[in-house]
């Protein structure tokens, strides 16, 4: 078995009190972050996900047990040498104005230039490299302010790369961000995971992106840690106990968090295809209940010449909508 | 911006082609092959302040109650004397050390107020906020406001006994204030804490002072005032060395912190997250402060303004947030600002000479004003 770049031995993570008892987060973890996999760190807030994070980037001390890089102790390393082991994104990313995007990521070569930080041809290269590996290349000469946060973000983890630690933790990097640049950023670490064999531990609250990109979860929840693979974790209930909670829940089948509600009246839907299907979440999300044998009213999609059309029918009678809104509109007036 | 690089890019070769002093030479060997063009922009930047503090230098020993010749006062400096043995004697013995002293002191503000507005990641910090001058001024106000009769006639004589009695309480205090400041920098956690104690203690001290000023006399409240001003004047040539070389240290220490400015400029997680020693860094930023804060008042007095405005102007015209051009950048900001209000508290021509803190602020705070609605107009 390969050596793994990140170990812990029966760490506890939390917050120590003066003359009272410590604030214990988690206790007993025994994790392994391997080289070239990506991991997902999820949990509910207030769990300890960025405590869990801080420890393992030695920015606060364990309340009992080891944190490992490669071996060696994080307690006992010196800032330069865990810099050059371990490197870190977290959620907001800050903006000195007057920055350039190139000299923002070279801010990630500190640990490995002289006492004045200069820049040797090896750095520069390495920059470029980052730049390159997170297609940022043409962000280099631009100002930091004149970025959006997408864009920023994209560049502290381009110099978290120039750091060439072999383990990058991020502490919910695309929490400001928008769905697409979502997506973009977690494939982006799935694919950095892959190439450069880094050991790379995100904490996210995006259940659906982490199911899809993470090689691996740890589920934090009250003082206990779930690990396995994403699939074995929805197929055994781990990500349902993790999050449940009043009112909503795992659906294992659709992959997705689902609101619970009372059973509403039991309505229809005949057919299939995307306008079924989000007619579907029109109906649920109105707090009615799909049956898919009978129900108090049933819905159907036809085809006449100016288009699709929904037929709607309540008691024998029939009406015709254009549109889910019209649908929804009746159904309330049928008093359903 | 991008524009305006390019446009003074070409600059650095004509400049080598014309001057071809060594340095430049070994300079544009190595920058100009190594980087894209826009980089010399600071450089080319901080050669021309340097010669803008070079000129003024040299006004300062020009200009005063009797003008004399710039030729004059260059040979005075180079051969000793000049066409009238009265204008080598103001130049030398009163100008000299009084333009230097304001040099250094504005260096030693401009830094430390760079190093300050850095550390502490606030535009508005400065480098009174640890506390160090406060401490100085209670030194002051309790010798002046509370010594007996006899301390009062040695000030009234105004003699270099008088002033070497003041450096000495402000030196006293500023020290102790150091102290006390570093103690607590090795102990706290949060570099907001060491603001805050900073402020209080200000605080504290401008009570205490307050106390003692509405006890005390009418003709001591003068002299602790006439302090408050702050003077370039107070320095004897023999004194400088000590000034110069307090100065010269704590520029010395705040050059070892420039990599640790540099990630502080991401904030404290990220400064640790890429190899910074925090502990070590506050310890060096805080004494090169401190040290630099307890010269520069205990010879000159707290000048205002300087430690706050020059960072802005120096980051305003450079427009680079790397340290290693922002500290030459803030100490030659700083020099300009205090050596041109030395020059103007004069008031070329005329016996009269104004309150030095009044000069500072009243014309370098339009300037920072244009400087920095500069920089937010280049946002849109």
């Amino acid at each position: 078995m390969s050596v793994p770049a990140l170990q812990t031995r029966d760490l506890a993570i939390g917050y120590p009190r003066k003359r009272k008892a410590d604030i214990c987060l988690a206790s007993a973890l025994n994790l392994r972050l391997e080289p070239g996999a990506l991991v997902g760190l999820l949990g509910p807030n207030g769990v300890g996900k960025s405590t869990l994070l801080r420890t393992l980037a030695a920015l606060q001390a364990p309340l009992a047990g080891k944190v490992l890089l490669a071996g060696a102790d994080t307690s006992r390393m010196a800032p330069g040498d865990l810099a050059k082991a371990l490197s870190l994104v977290l959620t907001n990313s800050p903006q000195p104005g007057l920055m350039t995007g190139f000299e923002l990521v070279a801010l990630g070569r500190l640990p490995h230039s002289d006492w004045l930080g200069r820049l040797s041809e090896d750095d520069h290269a390495a920059v470029n490299r980052a730049l390159d590996a997170v297609n940022a290349g043409e962000l280099a000469s631009q100002v930091l302010r004149e970025l959006s946060d997408g864009q920023r973000q994209k560049l502290m983890i381009a110099r978290a790369l120039a750091q060439e630690a072999a383990i990058m933790l991020l502490d919910e990097p695309t929490a400001f961000l928008d769905l697409p640049r979502r997506v973009e950023v977690m494939r982006l670490l799935k694919r950095l995971a892959r190439q450069t064999g880094r050991a790379i531990l995100v904490s996210t609250h995006d259940l659906d992106l982490a199911l899809r990109n993470c090689d691996q979860l740890w589920l934090l929840r009250e003082g206990a840690m779930l690990v396995g693979a994403p699939e074995d974790l929805a197929l055994d209930g781990g990500i349902t106990e993790t999050f449940r909670s009043e009112g909503i829940r795992f659906d294992e089948n659709s992959g997705a968090f689902a609101v619970e509600k009372p059973p509403g009246a039991p309505i229809q839907v005949k057919g299939s295809g995307t306008r079924a299907t989000w007619m579907r979440r029109a109906l649920e999300r109105n707090g009615y209940r799909h049956d898919a044998i009978a129900g108090v009213a049933d819905i159907s999609l036809q085809e006449n010449g100016r288009g699709p059309e929904w037929h709607l029918t309540i008691e024998g009678r029939l009406s015709r909508h254009r549109s889910v809104a019209e649908v929804l509109a009746a159904l309330k007036e049928a008093g359903i | 911006m991008s524009q305006l690089a390019h446009k003074t890019s070409p600059a650095p070769s004509v400049l080598v082609e014309t001057r071809g002093t060594g340095a430049a030479r070994i300079w544009s060997r190595g920058r100009l092959a190594a980087r894209a063009s826009n980089l010399d922009r600071p450089f080319v930047i901080l050669l021309l302040l340097s010669l803008a503090l070079g000129m003024l230098l040299l006004l300062s020993l020009a200009l005063g109650s009797v003008s004399i010749p710039l030729e004059q006062i260059l040979s005075a400096l180079l051969h000793g004397e000049s066409d009238k043995a009265a204008w080598t004697n103001i130049a030398l013995k009163f100008r000299l050390p009084k333009t230097l002293t304001a040099m250094l002191a504005g260096m030693a503000l401009g830094a430390s107020g760079l190093l300050m507005q850095t550390y502490f990641r606030n535009p508005l910090a400065e480098p009174f906020v640890l506390g160090v001058s406060s401490g100085a001024s209670l030194g002051v106000a309790l010798v002046v406001l509370t010594s007996g009769a006899s301390g009062l006639a040695m000030m009234a004589g105004l003699g270099f006994a008088g002033d070497l009695l003041l450096t000495t309480a402000a030196g006293l205090g500023a020290g102790l204030t150091m102290g006390l400041v570093l103690l607590v920098a090795t102990r706290i956690r949060s570099n907001l804490t060491l603001l805050i104690l900073g402020l209080m203690f200000g605080y504290l001290v401008a009570s205490l002072v307050s106390l003692l000023l509405y006890f005390a006399l009418p003709e001591r409240i003068q002299a602790y005032i006439n302090w408050t001003f702050g003077s370039f004047s107070g320095v004897t040539l023999e004194q400088l060395p000590i000034l110069a070389s307090f100065v010269c240290a704590g520029l010395l220490i705040a050059a070892t912190a420039v990599k640790a400015l540099n990630a502080l400029t991401l904030g404290e997680d990220y400064a640790r997250s890429m190899g910074t020693n925090l502990r070590r860094a506050r310890l060096v930023i805080v004494l090169s402060t401190a040290l630099l804060v307890s010269a520069v008042t205990a010879f000159c007095g707290p000048i205002a303004f300087v430690g706050i405005a020059a960072p802005h102007l120096c980051r305003g015209i450079l427009r680079v947030s790397d340290h290693r051009t922002l500290l030459p950048g803030a100490c030659l900001c700083g020099a300009i600002a205090t050596v041109c209000a030395s020059i103007i508290a004069e008031l070329p021509g005329n016996n009269l000479v104004l309150p030095l803190n009044v000069i500072t602020a009243l014309l370098g705070a339009p300037v920072v004003m244009l400087v920095i609605l500069r920089q937010f107009r280049g946002r849109q």
